[in-house]
């Protein structure tokens, strides 16, 4: 039986030989990739396999590791406040990070963990804790192999690097950074200005003055993060930052930050803004004059209300509700009455809400005298359960 | 006759050859693509810290809208982890398509809902509007209930609630859906940091018929027990992580599923909203999306992200999976009806090129070449013109590249989530075998019925598809899901 299979397989083997030169090429084409494909699939199941299982064995250790490190990380952040106290000894001494070292983990992942946890720290405490957590990366002498970090040519690596210094309190090189600054990677490029911004001595909007490139959302995001959080600080001027002749998305970032440093020196710069042929900048601009409650605009802003597209008067109207002066109410009961439009119907009566108690009287008399939609419109704007969230 | 029939048949097995292997050459570079943009995706998330989203007082709202369609039995739990989104400003807008049942008053009970004078505005067409609610209890302060006339179908329901919202960008997602907590965080993420203006994003939808689901939160996710989900499971695998991904690279995505896909509200307003006659609603937005863009000469990027954000329940038996694929078959061709003017036409860049040229010739036109290919190779046997040992190989051919194609989609997916065990993964595996045999023909008919119906204009409905609940986490031993299906 066993030979007689042989002797089949043979003599297919040995037909399959001879037919193989009378295939037409494109089935001798089809027939290796089939092989080719068939050797894909064994791989790739063998590859599901593997990655599975080295993983699975990786995570484990690492999990392990993160509780231990996280562990000694409390203990040794705790324990400094009494040692310190009592000796001024650094936190160092009670952090053994060579008994993690395990031969089943590279010693490159034992650091990657304790830095993430050390970064997490930083994330969730403020004041001394994380000042020690800044000082036992520094002992660890973790900073140098970032700072050396920062010349590898991989810029995952280096990008890496810097947001790990950024977010550690570390301080780059200037020069360094002034060439990070101009490096053909984007999130290098971001991280080199953010750490630019954040150990700036005078002026952390130098930078601003040279960008030409756009800011993306979120490196907007991030800079008035940083300035949110940087103490004591006082905005220098943004005279030469809000121009029109500047980059959109940096006079954008501005207008934000005049915005939240309350800067009344900007307001002449954003007025000159509110003409830009950039709808968006130019809707921008009003809506900052709103927020900074410019007294005073409502008439420079009612004068250019009829030439405005669409989208920028419901801006307007927001505006004059904002400034709260009350001089514009008569417009705002103008435009709501007169307007077919919804929107502009509702940014108006939400404007006129916003003046209470000045536009009490005129709320009464819209609620008593305006037809059915212009009462559900008013009433929208006065629900409190509308506007809560 | 039959010397005519021959010849044809001759003819057609080259032109099958040729299309089989410019498909396979295609699916090869998206594999290499997706592969690229998986690793993108994944170092950029390593750089970026999402934490910058939670904490900036700038980052843009988003609303969450989502029609509910006599969904009594799980919409509270569903409402609740909408809610529970890890997202600073957003609100969840539920929109009640003429419930029969009680889904109202469930969430009029459970989130002290109170009837408020909303002053809406139609700004893109709906169903008659009925009443509003919003939440007396300021823990729920985020949350819209609209109630409306049933409009037949999810778009209407939809630009109901577009029409209400308050934020730049919404997510439009079923309400049966289970959200990861951070979808809002992931889906935004490419809005504010591409280069481009991005008006849509995607996520990976899996299947939840088997996982383990606990008040709206996904608990344990495991590989459907029921066949069919299985299949799916696989073909949306292969979809999203394989296809979707690999067109993300070069921004040639042509459709956001509408089980989960976040947009730029002004743009879905000036473009019309959801077309409640569109039988494939989500491509047929997309696709005027784009146009629009287009056509004001404006740059724009659709971006999809490899992460399982949205697990959703699958048809588990095959009559609700023949009306699910029927109802897309239809999509398909009212697409192609709609917009065949933009194929091939190089004014709409890459979707007049490339997006609705490769959607039109190897998605729409596939169940029709398959069947063809079916019908010639039925002939060929019965008139023994067949050269077996050819057919053999082009059969081995066509299926162990199918197979191997699944099989690396599984193996890109295993790099960004490994949820799954490693023995329900192998299950996969196997199962990935079967499909090309048991799941493909009855989809490539299900599609052609669809074809049919469309083009004989046959009236049909969009259908409720029947629910059958997750499987709790504290019942996980007691009730089990029935898992006998076929």
């Amino acid at each position: 039986m066993w030979l007689h299979k042989e002797f089949s397989i043979s003599i297919l083997l040995r037909a399959w030989s001879y037919s193989w030169d009378s295939f037409p090429v494109f089935i001798k084409i089809c027939f290796i990739i089939s092989i080719l494909a068939l050797l894909g699939i064994i791989i790739a199941l063998v590859d599901i396999s593997v990655q599975r299982f080295s993983r699975k064995r990786l995570e484990e250790r690492t999990t392990l590791l993160s509780v231990r490190i996280n562990q000694l990380l409390t203990s040794a952040v705790m324990m400094e406040e009494t040692t310190t106290q009592k000796k001024g000894s650094i936190v160092k001494s009670n952090f053994d990070i060579g008994s993690f070292y395990d031969p089943g983990i590279p010693a490159k992942e034992v650091n990657k963990i304790l830095i993430t946890e050390m970064i997490r720290y930083r994330n969730y405490f403020s004041g001394q804790i994380a000042e020690r957590i800044r000082k036992l990366y520094i002992d660890l002498s973790l900073d140098k192999e970032a700072i050396n970090q920062l010349h590898k040519k991989n810029w995952e690596i280096k990008a890496a690097a810097l947001s790990e210094l950024f977010k550690m309190d570390i301080e780059v090189d200037h020069t360094d950074l002034l060439q990070l600054v101009h490096d053909k990677n984007r999130y290098i490029r971001e991280f080199a200005r953010l750490s630019l911004i954040k150990f700036a001595k005078n002026d952390p909007l130098q930078f601003l003055h040279e960008l030409n490139e756009p800011i993306s959302q979120w490196e907007e995001f991030e800079i008035f993060l940083l300035f949110q959080q940087k103490k004591d600080f006082i905005l220098s001027s943004l005279e030469g930052l809000i121009a029109l002749d500047k980059e959109p998305s940096v006079v954008s970032l501005c207008l934000k930050l005049a915005v939240y440093f309350k800067q009344a020196t900007a307001v002449s710069l954003i007025l000159n803004l509110i003409k830009t042929p950039n709808l968006k900048l130019r809707g921008e601009a009003i809506a900052s004059l709103g927020k900074l409650e410019v007294k005073g605009s409502e008439k420079e802003l009612v004068s250019i209300y009829p030439e405005q597209p669409h989208e920028i008067r419901l801006e307007i109207l927001t505006a004059l509700g904002r400034i709260q002066s009350g001089e514009c109410l008569d417009f705002l009961e103008k435009e709501f009455i007169s307007s077919s439009d919804f929107e502009i119907k509702k940014h108006a009566s939400d404007a006129i809400i916003k003046l209470y108690p000045l536009s009490k009287s005129t709320i009464e008399k819209l609620m008593h005298d305006g037809g059915t939609l212009n009462q559900k419109i008013l009433n929208h704007s006065l629900d409190p359960l509308i506007n809560a969230s | 006759m039959k010397h005519f029939l021959g010849r044809f048949f001759d003819s057609y097995q080259n032109v099958v050859f040729v299309y089989c292997c410019t498909i396979y050459a295609i699916y090869s570079l998206l594999t290499f693509f997706s592969y690229l943009s998986i690793v993108a995706n994944m170092r950029r998330n390593r750089i970026r810290e999402k934490l910058v989203l939670i904490q900036s007082p700038l980052t843009p709202g988003i609303s969450i809208i989502t029609g509910a369609f006599n969904e009594e039995i799980t919409i509270i739990s569903n409402v609740r982890s909408l809610l529970n989104m890890n997202y600073p400003l957003f609100e969840v807008i539920i929109v009640n398509d003429g419930s029969t049942d009680k889904t109202l008053d469930k969430l009029i009970q459970e989130f002290t809902l109170s009837e408020v004078e909303f002053a809406y505005h139609y700004f893109i067409p709906s169903s008659q509007i009925q009443r509003i609610f919003k939440s007396e209890n300021p823990a729920c302060s985020n949350l819209l209930v609209i109630d409306k006339i049933n409009g037949g179908c999810k778009a209407d329901a939809i630009n109901a609630g577009i029409n209400a919202s308050s934020y730049p960008y919404f997510l439009n997602t079923d309400v049966d859906c289970i959200l990861d907590n951070d979808t809002l965080i992931q889906l935004i993420q490419p809005f504010v940091d591409d280069k481009k203006r991005v008006i849509a994003t995607g996520a990976t939808l899996r299947m939840v018929n088997t996982c383990i689901v606990d008040s709206g939160v996904l608990v344990e996710a495991k590989v459907p027990k029921e066949i069919l989900p299985i299949f799916q499971e696989i073909e949306y695998i292969r979809s999203f992580v394989l296809g979707k991904m690999g067109w993300n690279l070069i921004n040639a995505i042509p459709n956001v599923s509408g089980g989960l896909g976040m947009f730029d509200k002004e743009i879905v307003i000036k473009t019309g909203g959801y077309d409640p006659n569109s039988f494939g609603e989500d491509m047929d937005m997309l696709m005027r999306m784009s146009k629009y863009m287009l056509e004001t000469k404006q740059e724009y990027a659709i971006r999809y992200i490899p992460q399982s954000l949205c697990w959703t329940e699958g048809p588990s038996t095959l009559k609700v999976l023949k009306r699910q694929r029927i109802r897309w078959g239809r999509g398909l061709y009212q697409i192609f009806s709609t917009y065949y003017k933009l194929l091939f036409n190089p004014k709409y860049k890459m979707l007049g090129m490339v997006v609705l040229p490769y959607n039109f010739i190897f998605e729409f036109c596939a169940p029709l070449v398959e069947l063809l290919g079916i019908i010639c190779y039925i002939y060929l046997i019965m008139s023994h013109l067949i050269n077996w040992p050819f057919a053999l190989i082009l059969l081995l051919f066509v299926y162990s590249f199918s197979i191997l194609i699944t099989l690396l989609s599984i193996v890109w997916d295993q790099l960004v989530i490994r949820r799954y065990r490693f023995k329900e993964v192998l299950k996969l595996c196997l199962f990935v075998f079967l499909e090309p045999i048991i799941y493909h023909p009855l989809v490539m008919i299900f599609a052609l019925i669809g074809y049919c119906n469309q083009f004989l204009k046959m009236k049909s409905h969009w259908g409720h598809m029947e629910r059958r609940g997750f499987t709790q986490a504290e019942k996980v031993e007691a009730a089990p899901i029935n898992s006998s299906i076929l």
